[in-house]
């Protein structure tokens, strides 16, 4: 393994230096806060920043993909047949993702991937995918990574990890793929003790400052049609007004829709990010629609990430304490409340 | 609890749209584009808005489907224009919109020129007279369009 140091100025001409070899994300600050954005066309990395508003997960499941396209030209031989569209596979790093974000790609991993079904681009993305992270020396205060199986320094899921030292940045790689990242690097260093002891120590602080913790230990244990029934549920999602905030800030929720837009004779089949917040999600073409009502859309979610997932995975649960949800939702429903009601007795 | 402030006088509410108004089309647009460029369609806005009590809204529908569900940004302006144009002469400007987006999008730089228009036009404040109709609910003799006398 590799462990190399660099002035932070340095970093990012060596993330610049990056760019013409593979396809380098980076944390952007646009307007108010950060988003991950394909470094080039003038766009400056800013590592000054608690986390992305959004996750990254869109590096690798696009909001909007693609899939397969088609002519309805009959005049033409293929008409009416669905050929794959065209992606892009080529390798990529996501430099700057902090490891709750980078933990979720192992929970879903299991959604992806599993012997029952394999999803070919989204395998193939993550493999051509190197995750950078950054360790968090100061996590926001709704943050609690660490009751939910990962923590602001966690390697869970990574290639590397960076750690801010102040004036310099310490960057770790964890796998082949992170140090193969590394040596392609410029401008650094061989890290020296004192960087590696200061990392050491700034983990353990960042540790101690994340005080939001959440119960999981009886989720599994618990009855499934008891939780279903509760009745705090009423009281949960009384005022939630049914908006994609929480799901589409989510770097764990996975749901897609497929749609087809022709346009002309010209077709696409596009799979889009669908919210189970949304009453489309499950309406049938009949009409009826299984979940009208917004608690059973809210009870969903929150049962899919904490319930669901636990007992078919025997993981879990599908949250990893970024605490996006409770800081954007617009009514303030808080997943940290939704797991003591559904861990209580 | 605290002594009476004074009533403001002279308050321009419509600044920013008089700078809007001076690009020209070919800006405008792109201001509209950079805009909403960062919309992730979670329609916190919609849902947030007091105006908005469709039963479903038009970007709901599926038979017929009028907009894209895509990121495709044509899709996501005709959102935000059908919104905006479906708010006129009634949006108070309260700014829930603005304030549940999760992604900052100041959405009220379309509602407020369409204000301001219903103010010109029609000398029409939203929620100021409650036992009146909005002015595009309503036929009046004095209207300004030639059309409709």
């Amino acid at each position: 393994m590799m462990n190399k140091t660099f002035k932070k100025e340095g970093w990012a001409k060596a993330l610049e230096g990056l760019k013409d070899k593979l396809k380098v994300y980076v944390p952007v600050k646009e307007g108010d806060f950060h988003n991950f954005r394909l470094l080039g066309n003038g766009r400056k990395p800013n590592f000054e920043f608690q986390n992305t508003r959004l996750s990254p997960k869109s590096v690798v499941l696009p909001q909007s993909e693609r899939m397969f396209e088609y002519t309805l030209d009959e005049s033409k031989e293929d008409a009416h047949v669905v050929k794959e569209a065209l992606k892009d596979f080529s390798s990529q790093a996501i430099v700057g993702i902090r490891p709750c974000d980078a933990f979720s790609f192992e929970l879903v991993r299991i959604n992806f991937d599993n012997p029952q079904f394999r999803d070919p681009w989204w395998i193939r993305r993550m493999e051509s995918t190197t995750l950078v992270g950054f360790g968090c020396n100061d996590p926001c205060a709704s943050c609690f990574c660490t009751s939910v199986g990962n923590g602001p320094f966690s390697e869970k899921g990574l290639d590397a990890l960076m750690v801010d030292l102040g004036d310099r940045f310490l960057v770790k790689s964890l796998t082949p793929k992170g140090k193969a990242f590394l040596e392609q690097t410029e401008f650094g260093a061989e890290a020296d003790d004192a960087a590696l002891k200061r990392a050491a120590s700034l983990s353990g602080e960042a540790e101690k400052k994340i005080t939001s913790k959440v119960p999981t230990e009886q989720l599994r244990g618990k009855v499934v049609n008891e939780l279903f029934s509760a009745p705090f549920w009423e009281r949960v999602s009384f005022a939630c007004i049914n908006c994609g905030t929480c799901t589409f800030l989510c770097p764990t929720c996975w749901c897609f829709d497929i749609q087809d837009e022709v346009y002309r004779k010209e077709g696409d089949r596009i799979r889009n990010w669908d919210a189970c917040m949304f009453p489309l999600f499950t309406l049938h073409g009949s009409g009826h629609n299984p979940r009208d009502k917004k608690l059973q859309r809210v009870r969903q979610r929150f049962m899919h990430k904490l319930k669901y997932y636990v007992d078919k995975y025997g993981n879990g649960p599908a949250c990893v304490g970024c605490g996006r949800c409770v800081q954007f939702c617009p009514v303030n429903i808080d997943i940290r409340k939704v797991f003591e009601l559904m861990n209580g007795k | 609890v605290a002594d009476p402030v004074p009533e403001q006088e002279g308050v321009n509410p419509f600044k920013d749209v008089e700078v809007l108004e001076k690009k020209s089309p070919e800006e405008k647009r792109k201001f509209f584009t950079q805009l909403v460029s960062s919309c992730l369609r979670c329609y916190a806005c919609r849902n947030a808005c007091p105006l908005c009590y469709c039963p479903t809204c038009f970007v709901d529908e599926s038979r017929p489907q009028w907009v894209g569900k895509s990121t495709d940004p044509v899709d996501t302006m005709t959102f935000h224009f059908l919104r905006a144009y479906h708010c006129a002469g009634r949006c108070t400007d309260c700014g829930a919109c603005e304030r549940v987006c999760p992604v900052g999008i100041s959405m009220r730089q379309f509602t407020k020129k369409l204000n301001k228009d219903a103010f010109d036009l029609f000398g029409w404040e939203a929620g100021t007279r409650p036992d009146q109709r909005p002015p595009l609910d309503v036929y009046r003799v004095d209207d300004y369009n030639e059309f409709v006398k």
